[in-house]
């Protein structure tokens, strides 16, 4: 087998060992955690510098190559798949925290560290992050995450990834590095985001690294919280438990905050839970981080009492507790009811969980999920005060071709009727373009092409995750 | 390629859900374990086609037909230490893990039985057909090392005797010192042992690059051995030779002896008050490498520290990466990729080295070696010993004495006898129960419980009971009274729990149930 052509010129700017078009490479890049088919690179590269990623770019826009960073690739639509071959460039090599200020309250690092890594860095200095990472913190790093607007952990005051980022260093499509926030004034440290004029870091988040390589970023951080308080309250009725679950949201005095809409997501998840609390048919956690217990018990004295407005059953407090110090193990031990599943979380009102859940509860009747075996979650989480995070999952066995085909025709049904009930998908990816192109307004799609086509004249950045700007280019 | 071995785990191939966290999981501010980083192998050459996902995922590609096997392929494949450390980080499966070892063992299977092994794997099997070592040594030497042991010690060979010492193709042939120091603790021990007639190796250097056909012969013959000394124990200082007994040898036959390793027999001999040690010549820190055949593929964690804590003017101190999320020491892989191996050993050394020993004790020949050589050439300030060699000339034999009974004795006495407080709880669910510095298990079988001392290593829950709690605990007539008194007890913060499974492991086992009755939630 001939090696591929840009080989030899992408080993001269990484070094011999970071660049590979061995088979077995790229097929360790062909996939993400969809279910979506394998989709191969044409070659690896792992640079260890800025630098090397402008010239790994730099050679990309030459030769008109498809080139595409990518961080975890545990996304869940094929935001990381390169449908068009080409390079990936693995960023994980770019993982060192650059500082750590105490005074300006900023964590700055390069975007290949995992949440994980971040968190336990910043944590060993005392403070902690505000937004921490996806579900999948212990393999997503922050620079997929601020890419595809991720939602998870802290949430419920500190809102998505991007709501973090005060600051980016980019590589663009031609090979200049540009600077963001603070950052444009080369005698200012990153400090703060908006200034000079139009949020330019704004532009490079969410977008799924078609118009640049985000190598450097800036998130605030907080003091570590002196106390950790929880509460789990349960409810007779969905309509109850979304009601306490929004008037606490809407407080901002909670961390983060999870709602499990039905009795079967119970059972599912917790069955020896739902033996013990009988008829509870929809549960929430939430979690306080306070600068001192008495504040953090006046917190949860507060919240508790709201809760318990609505007919809350205290819980006590042993779910939220293994819930907040196991973070990013929450959500890979549910595929024991198949290793594949159909995600749509999506952005929605809090205030409309209670029709979101009897949607989905009657799209998964429509497809016989029950009779076929196939299990599913429905749950929420928060993006912010009013925004929730709505997820509605069904899991199925890739060996089980009827459990496939099924899940697989739910699942393109499925994104259809989020975006037509006004949800708002945070992620893009190859698994949806096509469904996002035909039902979002053409203004947004036109600018868009307008921006891509002054950034990356030669359209090679992540050609894949938007895929329709390629072709509306092309033709 | 014809699969064979592999299609017996596809449902263990196909239940990777692709989360990434065999990758580079740090967890340890996230959820409290010591898991900094996973797989050494994807440390040192980087790309992801070296973590488990990735090496599913091309095996998936050879199931579907997108990829046909070659003698890369192979080469790439044999790359894995099967050190088990990604199925022990792994969370799928509700946090089981998926089986990679297992998957990697039948892979490996359909490898050379498509003659895809490499060259190197080649010269090990002549070897072991020729001599029954992977090592190119003539079998007939291999009672060498007896000639030069202390006079006084005489050793029995294929004689009848309570325990088989089988020692191993490594410490036959390379790590000499260890066999010596094993037959000379056995000796100041008064255990009556011999050695085999004929020892073959265990069967590991073909369990390697998966020779089935070959293990089984070696499986076969060594147990015809054991069988002719009518031994109740086989004894190994060995780590790979443990697993391979305990593991592989039932697999295929019906054992009527037990394995035993040197540490877990020294350690019986201090929990019995037969042994003490006294102090080496000058106060040493010292810590200790978990081999992975004796650590996570055989969960024997506690005997080596209990063996290592016992001794006076030793200062004991362990690496970040320790227990099960320890670091392979790089020796399984020696034969096909020597100098990945070492850079494995180097790698792990680096653990070592933030914690400034002295001394690096380890259990196993094959860890001794590739460590004890990375040392050398990276001129580390401390020195390798295998545990059955530093401990050899400090043991003092010691008259039995009386057990002091001891408040968590109390605790385990009285949970013995109310195994209906564990009712809730579902079979095989297990609790560390730490009591004053001491720490006692329950497990909880089908109609009872099992309480023996020492911590179990992958108990669902800890739970720390002050002296109060136990004299308040014990008091109690029934299980209502004692489930009144743990919360009573919780409250007052005389007890207090940390949870090692994940929340989905306790709710399938009853723990919410228990912990409702106990009023913790």
């Amino acid at each position: 087998m001939s090696n591929y052509p840009l080989l030899s010129k992408l080993k001269e700017i990484v070094g011999d060992q970071y660049a590979s078009d061995e088979e077995y490479v790229l097929i360790a890049y062909s996939r993400d955690a969809s279910p979506l088919p394998p989709h191969k690179p044409d070659i690896v590269v792992r640079p260890g510098s800025v630098e090397e990623v402008v010239d790994i770019v730099k050679l990309a826009n030459e030769t008109r190559t498809p080139v595409m960073a990518t961080g975890g690739r545990a996304s869940m639509c094929g935001a990381c798949l390169p449908t068009k071959g080409g390079i990936v460039i693995d960023m994980t090599r770019l993982n060192k925290v650059l500082d750590i200020d105490e005074e300006r309250l900023i964590v700055e690092t390069e975007t290949g560290i995992t949440w994980a890594a971040l968190l336990y860095e910043v944590e060993k200095k005392g403070f902690k992050l505000g937004y921490r990472g996806p579900y999948s913190g212990h393999a997503a790093t922050v620079g997929g995450s601020i890419s595809c607007n991720s939602t998870g952990l802290g949430g419920a005051k500190w809102g998505q990834a991007p709501d973090s980022v005060v600051s980016l260093e980019v590589v663009l499509p031609t090979g200049e590095i540009l600077e963001t926030g603070t950052a444009v004034n080369p005698y200012a440290k990153r400090f703060a985001r908006y200034c000079f004029g139009p949020d330019l870091t704004g532009i490079f988040l969410g977008d799924h690294g078609m118009l640049g390589v985000k190598t450097k970023v800036a998130l605030r951080i907080y003091p570590k919280p002196e106390a950790v308080l929880y509460g789990c309250f349960g409810y007779k009725d969905l309509e109850s438990c979304a009601k306490a679950f929004y008037s606490i949201q809407r407080t901002g005095l909670a961390e983060d905050m999870v709602i499990l809409c039905n009795r079967k997501s119970i059972e599912y998840i917790l069955p020896d839970a739902a033996v013990a609390f009988a008829g509870i048919e929809a549960l929430f956690v939430y979690v306080i981080e306070a600068e001192t217990r008495k504040i953090g018990e006046a917190i949860k004295e507060y919240l508790d009492s709201i809760a318990k407005k609505y007919g809350g059953v205290d819980l006590g407090i042993m779910f939220p507790e293994i819930f907040w110090t196991s973070k990013y193990e929450m959500i890979t031990p549910l595929f024991e009811w198949g290793s594949e599943w159909a995600g749509s979380c999506h952005l929605l009102e809090t205030s409309r969980l209670v029709e979101a859940t009897k949607k989905s509860l009657e799209l998964f009747k429509k497809y016989k999920f029950d009779e076929l075996g196939i299990k599913y979650i429905i749950t929420a989480m928060c993006a912010g005060r009013t925004v929730c995070v709505f997820t509605a999952h069904p899991y199925f066995n890739p060996l089980d071709k009827k459990q496939k085909e099924v899940v697989l025709k739910y699942w393109e049904e499925r994104k259809r009727e989020v975006i037509k009930y006004g949800g708002c998908f945070y992620w893009t990816g190859v698994g949806l373009y096509p469904i996002v192109v035909e039902l979002l307004r053409k203004e947004w799609w036109n600018t868009l092409v307008k921006i891509k086509k002054s950034l990356d004249p030669n359209m090679i950045m992540n050609p894949g995750a938007f895929m329709i700007l390629g072709d509306i280019y092309e033709t | 390629m014809k699969l064979k071995h592999i299609r017996e785990v596809l449902e263990e191939i196909y239940s990777c859900a692709r989360c990434q966290e065999c990758r580079e999981s740090i967890k340890i501010a996230s959820t409290g374990k010591n898991i900094y980083k996973v797989c050494p192998i994807r440390e040192l050459l980087g790309f992801d086609a070296y973590t488990a996902r990735g090496r599913i995922l091309n095996i998936q590609a050879v199931i579907e037909g997108r990829l046909q096997p070659d003698e890369k392929f192979a080469e790439y494949m044999y790359t894995c230490l099967e050190c088990g450390l990604c199925r022990e980080v792994c969370i799928a499966k509700m946090g089981k893990g998926v089986d990679f070892v297992s998957i990697m063992e039948a892979l490996r299977k359909d490898l050379y039985e498509n003659g895809l092994i490499m060259d190197s794997h080649r010269v090990v099997l002549k070897s072991l057909k020729q001599n029954y070592n992977p090592y190119k040594q003539l079998h007939e030497d291999r009672l060498e090392w007896l000639e030069d042991l202390p006079e006084n010690i005489s050793v029995k060979i294929g004689e009848r005797a309570k325990y088989a010492y089988f020692v191993g193709c490594t410490a036959t042939h390379v790590t000499t010192e260890i066999a010596q120091a094993t037959v000379e603790v056995l000796s100041k021990l008064g255990v009556d042992f011999t050695l085999l007639e004929d020892e073959w190796c265990c069967g590991f250097a073909a369990m390697i690059f998966g020779g089935e056909k070959e293990i089984k012969d070696f499986i076969s013959h060594n147990l015809e051995q054991v069988k002719k000394t009518g031994a109740e124990y086989v004894i190994t200082s060995c780590a790979g030779c443990y697993r391979v007994f305990k593991e592989y040898y039932p697999k295929y036959f019906k054992l009527d002896f037990k394995i035993i390793h040197s540490a877990e027999l020294l350690d019986s001999a201090l929990k019995e008050n037969r042994i003490s040690f006294t102090s080496p010549k000058e106060k040493l820190r010292v810590t200790y490498h978990d081999p992975c055949h004796l650590g996570r593929h055989s969960q024997v964690y506690e005997a080596p520290r209990n063996v290592i804590k016992a001794i006076p003017g030793v200062e004991f101190v362990e690496p970040l990466r320790t227990r099960e999320y320890t670091i392979c020491c790089g020796g399984s892989i020696i034969s096909s990729h020597p100098d990945l191996s070492l850079e494995v050993a180097k790698y792990r050394l680096k653990d070592f080295d933030e914690v400034k020993p002295d001394v690096l004790l380890s259990c196993c020949p094959f860890c001794y070696r590739n460590l004890s050589y990375g040392i050398k050439l990276e001129e580390k300030p401390y020195k390798m010993v295998d545990l059955i060699v530093f401990v050899k000339d400090l043991i003092k034999i010691e008259k039995p004495a009386e057990v002091v009974v001891d408040v968590s004795k109390k605790l385990a006495e009285y949970l013995v006898a109310h195994p209906e407080i564990f009712s809730e709880l579902k079979k095989g669910s297990v609790l560390n129960y730490h009591v004053s510095g001491k720490v006692f298990h329950v497990e909880r079988l089908k109609d009872t419980i099992k309480v023996k001392f020492g911590e179990h290593p992958k108990a669902d829950i800890d739970l720390y009971v002050s002296e109060k709690a136990v004299e308040a605990l014990t008091s109690a007539k029934n299980k209502e009274e004692y489930m009144k008194t743990f919360k009573t007890m919780y409250k007052q913060k005389e007890l207090s729990f940390k949870p090692r499974a994940n929340l989905f492991t306790l709710a399938r086992k009853g723990y919410v149930s228990w912990a409702k009755k106990a009023g913790v939630i």
